[in-house]
């Protein structure tokens, strides 16, 4: 328990240590000889204008700082215009007032590095806070900011939620950003610009980057694209569904927002991934504009992407329209379910090039079946051409260059052909309806689990308490989450058994991934399950030591019909014990599962698995089992299971129902 | 001593992971732009672009040049497939950004579909191409 500790506390260490080398220099002293900035001045003090919500959230200086002095989050000094701005929103404003009175350098009303013109959002609210009259304040023209506003043309805002995908690390969680609408002009929403934070590396990934990302390494920025290379980027290449949530922001609201990001873009934060996230930068930008959200307040020290949708969406009135892009293999899926088998096969033989146009079994189907196989089939062409080069699954083996390259060429003629051959057919078939998930993000379960186990092993009754930190496991309520995904990260677990009168630490689950999208004709995606563990298992004498459980799986999953759904894997595993041989355990072996979803709220299933244990003893263990799971409401689920385990020792019959609360 | 080890590696591991929630989440849009051309780096790009001292006629059709020509170039095939049917979000797009009139959508859509094939001449048209096409079938049709 200690020893597992340890790394956290000295990660905890760190980043106080990082906090607290923050500069600290002597006072900047502010020149009031201009009577009327006195006179504001000592109106601010007054007033304490500083402990404003909009101001704090203009300086980025988070709500929960208890007692302590309020810090800012902006870690780039040309951020502030005192040097005791990151610590002292006072300090700040008074030094950005008296600049903001400063006669301007020389007789250049285009002085691009004025204050007015760096910090317009702090500008207009200082002017209307204090009532400073038209006129008083010296006037800019700051064409470098209003070309940019022209650009934006802004005057709404949707919040955009691409969902999660396990088969990339760096997407297990969703993401969200934000996107600037243009409502009056009617402009095409893919034309729209997105504003997103993220790291600022330069090149390079793995460890270094990991190390880097964690301890703030990397700063974090606010970037700028156009809504379509994200669209390309989530929906066609990553296959995520996107989720879109319109905001109700006026655009007033909308134009101050767009006032503080310009202060912001040249601006970093340090990025540390946990607390400091995408999604908590941009509930602040959120605030900016409308302050009394307090959105960043429930958010201590980590923020998933869902739960920041979960926040925004539970705010009364906030959130005015919501709207479901379906990926690229949705859009396949869809295709192919309204047609029948063997026009499926036609379609995807054309795409493949094993079949022409003139084909008889083409040309033999009615007109309106034609245009269906051949807009299958460009679908999936397209399909193929955009997770070219980019692995989807972890199991894909990249072609070596040249032949990609040959097979890319025949590609683009075969989808030239089929274009060409669907624009010369007049028929406007329906546009296709793909229907939304039932359930949205927001209205899925929250991340945290907390959940109290009564069971019975081997004649024994025990109380289990389990916390998990993060985030969806396959027998959780799905609804509002990717099917067949589960992500389950640092689970402690302790049992009670009334024998001993005592709590016994029982285990931990680091990490357990489980990927099982399901194939079908088109798309044929692997499963793969992952996991790391110190979990007890069960020896000769009743002795349940501890032991190190790291367990890699690969497999196919399939969709029976549209709830039930099986899958089957091959199993390794690597035990680490002194109960074994050089404290070495190796295991190979087979599982499967069928899963039922019979309803939005219950769910049931059968597994069973075999391992033979090849290295460090020799022992053949298996599990057999079934669960069944009933959603009491959004947050609260109760778990019945029922299994019989064989491990190290003589087979035993556990049974345990469990309540599981999320929050 | 070994779960120890066992601890800190996987430690280590998870931190890794951690990474996830979104800070890689750069990595899909620099992959799209190697194939489009066109990372924005904000601050630098769309400040760059307009200049409103010189509002004039000319500047704003220069401005709705670039703006089709980067669009064309990076949605080329979502844009193929939508004027092979003569529909889609993509083709929506592309009316708005050449300013065809709304009265003038409907015959729009319908060039781009009659006029497919003059448009694509060949598996290798090129963005810059099927502008040019798709700016000589409007000229005939006269919108």
């Amino acid at each position: 328990m200690v020893l597992l500790f340890k790394p956290v506390v000295i990660l905890c260490l760190f980043v106080v240590l990082c906090s607290l080398s923050t500069h600290a220099r002597s006072g900047d002293r502010i020149s009031t000889r201009n009577p009327i900035l006195s006179q504001l001045i000592l109106k601010t003090r007054a007033e304490k204008i500083w402990l404003r919500p909009t101001w704090q959230a203009l300086l980025h200086v988070p709500p929960h700082s208890l007692g302590s002095q309020a810090s800012s989050l902006v870690d780039a000094p040309s951020f502030f215009l005192s040097s005791q701005g990151k610590e002292s929103p006072q300090a700040e404003l008074e030094a950005t007032l008296a600049k903001l009175f400063a006669p301007s350098v020389g007789s250049k009303l285009d002085a691009e590095e004025a204050v007015a013109c760096r910090f317009p959002a702090r500008r207009a609210w200082l002017e209307e806070v204090l009532e400073i009259d038209k006129g008083v304040l010296p006037e800019y023209r700051c064409s470098n900011l209003n070309n940019w506003l022209h650009n934006f043309d802004a005057d709404g805002l949707t919040l955009i939620f691409p969902v999660s995908v396990l088969n990339s690390p760096a997407s297990m969680f969703g993401h969200t950003f934000l996107r600037l609408d243009r409502k009056a002009e009617k402009k095409p929403d893919l034309v729209a610009w997105t504003v997103n934070f993220a790291a600022y590396a330069d090149a390079g990934r793995g460890l270094g980057f990991a190390i880097n990302g964690v301890f703030g390494g990397y700063p974090g920025r606010f970037t700028l694209a156009p809504y379509y290379e994200r669209v390309k980027a989530y929906s066609d290449i990553e296959n995520r569904d996107i989720w879109e949530y319109a905001l109700n922001y006026s655009p007033a609201e909308v134009h101050f927002m767009l006032l503080h990001l310009w202060e912001l873009l040249p601006a970093y934060f340090d990025y540390f991934f946990i607390d400091e996230n995408c999604s908590y930068q941009l509930l602040g930008l959120l605030e900016a504009a409308r302050p009394n959200l307090q959105l960043t307040k429930n958010f201590y020290w980590d923020a998933t992407p869902a739960d920041t949708v979960r926040a925004i969406a539970s705010v009364p009135d906030l959130v005015a329209e919501v709207h479901y892009r379906p990926s690229l293999r949705q859009n396949i899926n869809t295709r192919a379910e309204a047609l029948a088998l063997a026009e499926q096969k036609i379609a995807k033989s054309l795409a493949l090039g094993q079949l022409t146009l003139q084909d008889e079994s083409f040309l033999s189907k009615a007109p309106d079946s034609q245009v269906e196989i051949i807009e299958l089939a460009t679908s999936y062409l397209a399909y193929l051409s955009a997770s070219q080069g980019k692995p989807q699954d972890v199991f894909d083996i990249a072609l070596e260059a040249e032949s990609r390259g040959k097979q890319h060429d025949e590609q683009l003629s075969r989808q030239h052909q089929l274009l060409t051959a669907r624009s010369e057919i007049a028929i406007a078939l329906p546009p296709l309806a793909i229907t939304p998930p039932a359930y949205r993000p927001d209205e899925g379960h929250g991340s945290r689990r907390l959940a109290l186990r009564y069971g019975r092993e081997d004649a024994e009754n025990y109380l289990q308490l389990d916390f998990r930190w993060v985030y969806h496991d396959l027998y959780d309520p799905d609804n509002g989450f990717v099917e067949g995904a589960q992500l389950a990260f640092l689970q402690p677990s302790f049992r009670y058994y009334s024998k001993d009168n005592n709590w016994q630490f029982e285990g931990v689950d680091f990490i357990d991934i489980s990927s099982a999208p399901v194939r079908n004709y088109f798309i044929r995606p692997f499963s793969w399950k992952a996991s790391a563990a110190l979990k007890r298992y069960r020896f000769e004498d009743d002795e349940r030591p501890l032991i190190g459980d790291l367990a890699v799986a690969a497999g196919l999953s399939y969709a029976l019909n549209q709830q039930v759904s099986a899958a089957v894997f091959i199993d390794t595993k690597l035990t680490v014990s002194d109960k074994f041989d050089n404290t070495v355990g190796l295991g190979l072996g087979a599982s499967g599962e069928i899963m039922y979803t019979i309803s939005d709220t219950w769910k049931g299933g059968v597994y069973s698995s075999a391992m033979q244990y090849v290295e460090g003893l020799t022992q053949t263990t298996y599990q057999v089992g079934g669960r069944l799971r009933f959603s009491l409401d959004t947050d609260n689920a109760v778990l019945v299971e029922v299994s019989e385990h064989k491990e190290f020792s003589d087979a035993f019959v556990k049974g345990q129902l469990s309540w599981q609360l999320y929050f | 001593m070994l779960y120890r080890k066992f601890c800190s590696s996987v430690s280590i591991f998870i931190l890794a992971c951690f990474m996830a929630s979104c800070s890689v989440t750069t990595a899909p849009t620099d992959a799209s732009s190697g194939t489009t051309g066109q990372t924005t780096d904000a601050s630098s790009d769309v400040t760059s672009s307009t200049t409103l001292d010189d509002d004039d006629e000319e500047k704003e059709i220069k401005e709705e040049e670039k703006e089709v020509e980067e669009f064309v170039t990076a949605n080329f095939s979502q844009l193929r497939t939508d004027m092979s049917v003569g529909r889609g979000e993509y083709l929506a797009a592309l009316a708005t950004l050449m300013s065809v009139n709304e009265a003038d959508k409907d015959q729009f859509y319908a060039i781009t579909k009659n006029n497919f094939s003059s448009i694509f001449l060949s598996s290798q048209t090129t963005a810059k191409e099927l502008i040019v096409n798709l700016k000589q079938e409007i000229a005939q049709a006269n919108i």
